[in-house]
């Protein structure tokens, strides 16, 4: 085995399957995408926009690969088991999962309703587990990955993100005892943690999550990040493809952060004009 | 992306310490099968060569350099050598290291001194020794080579703990010091791989069961497990990933 299998070098998911929440557009996209040029027949799992469902079918379809969308509320945890018996239908197997989606309501935890709380987790932590256990079947015995995407609110504090950091701590927890649970399958499961990614929640997390206008804001989180730019769909794409190759077997139960540096920086740099300097660190 | 995709890395020099066997042989291979020129580094030459001719073999292009990472000049020497017979280091993949089981009472300095030396302060030296050029080139990748137990507390382990520890933090601030100039450097911690150390360990019986009831996945790891990750944090895909140690051990350090 060598690290040519683990990249792009031929096609290493050809005649696998590949399920992505959240995949009509942004990360989700991208990642569908990745796994698709790497190989993969891909399921686009979407909750609204079927237009763009219907786009990023075609072009899986245009690399070659069988696409199906299936729109589901991963609010609705029910919804879950019949998509994954539908993909059954179709395609007879699973080979990689890509838990990408969230969605959650942005305010001061003690302004939390209680419906807001019991959607974010039921999209993060509830349909997350009735995924893998509805998708662990159709693995059949084969060595499947299991990747969840996180955030850094799993690990960091951040204004107006208790609700979605709780459900993305949880979603860090469960891959852990995944890992735990599937690794005498040779099922992997692990997660991803990016930074800040420009994709088109990336806007909306940002005005709505954290309160600021967005340009500015972006600016102001580059400076921030010590390779001085934000990810793009594509750098956490080439890591979910990684993680869900044949060449990662030795790899589960662990979140990789991609954040482009921006979370070990220590805080107190943060009040320097110039960041990455370390000039007065302690 | 215009790289080759099967050969993400040609073009880039690798350095590789401790390469004659292990997890540094197999990482060698791997970055000269991914197009790499390699710079195979061991204390002694005579295994290494063996390591340079199999990537030479189908085609890559390897050569064996003898280096003491424990002494700075001989860093600061070979480095040099290194850059005048392939050209400058691009990737740099610190991984030699060594290992004493013992009573922490019974540590002597000396003993001490050769393990941080060896496992820690050597990265140092390597890696000061390049990033000069990889900053005037705008462009690198250092790989430390860690260990789950740099965040377990081992018995008799100390000093190759604290040492892997060690490498955690040295990952953290050269990627924060060095990532505006393209420089990312991150930590690759594996678990109980199938190498001479935990070999001599699971020839007992005992021992090889309960380590591998503590790995979700009941299996050690090959060496050539490692080099996938690795190719992939030496190649432009990783440029948005810095400062992390990343654990390939099976699941061991995920669970309890």
């Amino acid at each position: 085995m060598t690290g040519a299998e683990a990249g792009a070098g031929g096609a290493p998911f050809a005649g696998r399957v590949a399920v992505v929440t959240g995949a009509s557009r942004g990360m989700g996209r991208a990642i569908a995408l990745r796994l698709a040029r790497d190989g993969a027949d891909c399921v686009v799992m979407y909750r609204r926009d079927a237009a763009r469902a219907g786009e990023a079918v075609a072009a899986i379809e245009r690399l070659g690969r069988r696409a199906l969308a299936l729109a589901l509320d991963l609010g609705e945890p029910a919804e879950v088991a019949p998509a994954f018996a539908r993909i059954g239908e179709v395609f007879g197997r699973v080979d990689v999962f890509v838990a990408n989606a969230a969605a959650t309501a942005f305010r001061p935890t003690l302004e939390q309703k209680r419906h807001n709380l019991q959607r974010t987790f039921a999209i993060s932590v509830e349909s997350f587990v009735a995924a893998v256990q509805a998708a662990v079947p159709l693995m059949q015995g084969r060595p499947g990955r299991v990747v969840a995407v996180s955030g850094i609110d799993s690990q960091q504090a951040m204004a107006r993100h208790g609700a979605l950091g709780a459900a993305k701590a949880a979603l860090e927890s469960l891959v852990r005892v995944l890992a735990m649970e599937l690794g005498p399958l040779g099922i992997t499961v692990n997660g991803v943690s990016p930074g800040l990614v420009e994709t088109d929640s990336a806007q909306f997390y940002v005005e709505r999550g954290i309160s600021r206008e967005y340009t500015e804001a972006v600016k102001r989180i580059i400076a921030l990040t010590p390779v001085r730019r934000a990810g793009t769909g594509e750098d956490v794409a080439a890591l979910v493809a990684y993680l869900a190759s044949d060449a990662a077997g030795f790899l589960t139960g662990q979140t990789i952060v991609i954040d482009g540096g921006l979370t070990i920086l220590s805080p107190l740099n943060l009040m320097q004009a110039d960041p990455a300097s370390g000039a007065g660190a302690p | 992306m215009a790289e080759d995709a099967a050969r993400p890395l040609a073009g880039r020099v690798a350095l590789v310490t401790g390469a004659s066997r292990g997890i540094g042989r197999a990482l060698a291979l791997a970055l000269g099968a991914a197009g790499a020129v390699v710079a195979c580094a061991a204390r002694t030459t005579e295994q290494v060569e063996a390591v340079a001719a199999a990537i030479r073999a189908p085609g890559g292009r390897a050569r064996a350099f003898r280096l003491d990472v424990t002494r700075a000049d001989d860093v600061l020497g070979q480095t040099g050598a290194v850059a005048e017979a392939l050209g400058p280091v691009d990737i740099l993949v610190n991984n030699a290291g060594i290992t004493v089981m013992r009573q922490t009472l019974e540590v002597s300095d000396a003993e001490w001194d050769t393990i941080l030396a060896t496992n820690l302060t050597s990265m140092f030296l390597c890696a000061r020794a390049v990033a000069p050029a990889m900053i005037a080139r705008g462009w690198g990748r250092i790989i430390n080579i860690g260990s789950m137990w740099g965040k377990n507390g081992v018995p008799r382990y100390t000093a190759y703990c604290v040492s892997k520890a060690g490498v955690d933090a040295l990952t953290r601030c050269l990627a924060v010091e060095w990532a505006r100039h393209g420089i990312r450097v991150n930590c690759l911690a594996p678990g109980y791989m199938n190498t001479d150390f935990p070999r001599e360990a699971m020839a007992d019986e005992r021992t090889r069961a309960l380590i591998l009831s503590k790995v979700p996945l009941r299996r050690i790891g090959e060496p050539e497990e490692v080099a996938p990750l690795a190719v992939y944090l030496a190649s432009p895909a990783s440029d948005f990933l810095t400062g992390q140690t990343i654990y390939l051990d099976g699941g061991q350090t995920a669970s309890w």
